[in-house]
C-alpha cells in the first residue's frame, strides 16, 4: 500500500517535471526568438526587447523557484512552516509579484475588496508561491484572449473556511476540466485547454504545492466570475488572541 | 503581401510581426480563431500562418472551417508550430485539401528561416 503510494508520488513528479520541461522550453523560444527580432528594429524598440527578455525571464525564474520548493517539500528536505498569515497581506504580496508580468501583457489586476477576515494556521511562503505560480498561467492565459479582461485576487469565507485564489470573468473553467488536467498534465501538450493553449505548469505546480501543506486547489465562483482558489480552514484558537 | 498571422502566444507573435514587416510584407495578426475570421473578412489576406495549438479551439478544425468558405479555399497556408512538424505531416489532408504549403516546428525555425518560407510561398499565393 504505501509502495503504491510512493509510486504515485514519483509518477506525479516525473510529470510535474516534464511539464515544467516544456514550459521552459517555451520561454528558451521567447528569448531566442526575440534576441534575433531586436536587431530589426531602431533604439526604442531594441530597448523594449531587452526589457522584455527581462520579464520573461523573471517570469521563468519565479515558476522554477516555486517548482524547487514543491520538490523540496515532496522529498521532505524542508517541511511546512506553519504561522499566522493574514488573507488580506498574502494577496496583496503575490499581486505585487505578478504586476511586472501582467504590465508587460498589458492585464489589469485586481485585489477584491475583501471583508476582514480571520486569521488562518499556514506556510505563507508556499500558499504565495503557490498563488504566483497559478497567477502566472491566469495572465499568460488572458493575454491570448482578444478581448483582455481584468483578472482578480479573491476571497471570502465558506462553511469550510476562507477561500482563496485567482479570477476570471468568462472562464470556461469546470471542475470536470481540472480533475482531467490532473491526470494529463506532462503527458499532454493542451492539459487544460479551457484556460491556455500552453502547458500551463503553473496551474500544476500550484496544486502540488497546496497538496504538500494539506490544502487543495479546486474550481471556485467568485460572484459572476470564475477560477481556481483552495480553501483554509480558519483556525479557532487564533480567534482568542 | 498581406499576411494573416494567427498565434494565440503575445511575445513570439510580436516578433513574427517584426521580422516580417520588416521584409516588407504587411501583417494582420489575430489571437483567437474568432479574430482570424473577422481580420481575414477585412483584410482578404494572399497568405495564413497557423499556430493550430490554441486554448479552446482546435487548428486543424479551424482550418477547415476556415477552408469551407469559398473566397478562401486558395489561399496557401503556413502551419508554424510548437507541436513536432513530423506528427502534423502523417495528417495527408493538410497539403491535400488544406493548401498548407509548409510545416515549421517554431524551435527549429528562426525568424530567417521563416522569411524564407513566406517568400517561397509568395508566388503560390499571386498564381
Amino acid at each position: 500500500m504505501k509502495q503504491d503510494a510512493q509510486m504515485i508520488a514519483t509518477d506525479q513528479q516525473e510529470r510535474l517535471f516534464l511539464s515544467l520541461a516544456e514550459q521552459l522550453s517555451q520561454t528558451f523560444l521567447h528569448l531566442a526568438r526575440v534576441a534575433e527580432a531586436a536587431p530589426i528594429g531602431d533604439a526604442a524598440k531594441q530597448l523594449e526587447q531587452w526589457s522584455l527578455v527581462h520579464d520573461v525571464a523573471e517570469s521563468a525564474m519565479l515558476l522554477t523557484e516555486s517548482y524547487a520548493l514543491n520538490a523540496r517539500l515532496v522529498q521532505h528536505l524542508i517541511h511546512p512552516q506553519l504561522e499566522p498569515v493574514t488573507i488580506s497581506s498574502l494577496l496583496y504580496d503575490a499581486t505585487q509579484q505578478l504586476a511586472p508580468l501582467a504590465k508587460r501583457y498589458g492585464i489589469e489586476l485586481q485585489i477584491a475588496d475583501l471583508p476582514k477576515m480571520s486569521l488562518i494556521m499556514s506556510d505563507r511562503v508556499v500558499l504565495q508561491s503557490a498563488l504566483v505560480s497559478l497567477g502566472q498561467v491566469f495572465i499568460a492565459a488572458e493575454a491570448e484572449n482578444e478581448v483582455k479582461r481584468p483578472l482578480q485576487l479573491a476571497a471570502h469565507h465558506s462553511r469550510y473556511g476562507i477561500v482563496a485564489g485567482l479570477y476570471a470573468e468568462g472562464s470556461e473553467l469546470s471542475t470536470d476540466a481540472f480533475r482531467r488536467s490532473r491526470s494529463l498534465y506532462g503527458t499532454a501538450r493542451q492539459p487544460l485547454t479551457r484556460l491556455t493553449s500552453g502547458p500551463a505548469t503553473g496551474v500544476f505546480i500550484a496544486d502540488n504545492l497546496l497538496h504538500a501543506i494539506a490544502a487543495k486547489l479546486h474550481v471556485a465562483r467568485y460572484h459572476n466570475l470564475t477560477g481556481l482558489a483552495t480553501t483554509l480552514p480558519v483556525c479557532n484558537q487564533l480567534q482568542l488572541v | 503581401m498581406k499576411i494573416l498571422l494567427i498565434e494565440p502566444d503575445a511575445v513570439l507573435a510580436a516578433t513574427y510581426v517584426t521580422a516580417l514587416e520588416a521584409a516588407g510584407h504587411s501583417v494582420a495578426y489575430a489571437h483567437t480563431a474568432q479574430q482570424a475570421v473577422m481580420l481575414a473578412d477585412e483584410q482578404k489576406p494572399g497568405l495564413v500562418i497557423l499556430e493550430p495549438q490554441m486554448a479552446r479551439h482546435n487548428g486543424i478544425e479551424f482550418l477547415y472551417e476556415f477552408k469551407s468558405y469559398p473566397e478562401w479555399q486558395r489561399i496557401p497556408v503556413i502551419i508554424l508550430t510548437s507541436v513536432p512538424p513530423s506528427e502534423l505531416e502523417k495528417l495527408s489532408v493538410l497539403r491535400s485539401q488544406l493548401s498548407v504549403v509548409a510545416v515549421l516546428g517554431k524551435s527549429k525555425t528562426s525568424l530567417a528561416d521563416l522569411g524564407a518560407t513566406v517568400a517561397s510561398a509568395v508566388p503560390r499565393a499571386k498564381a
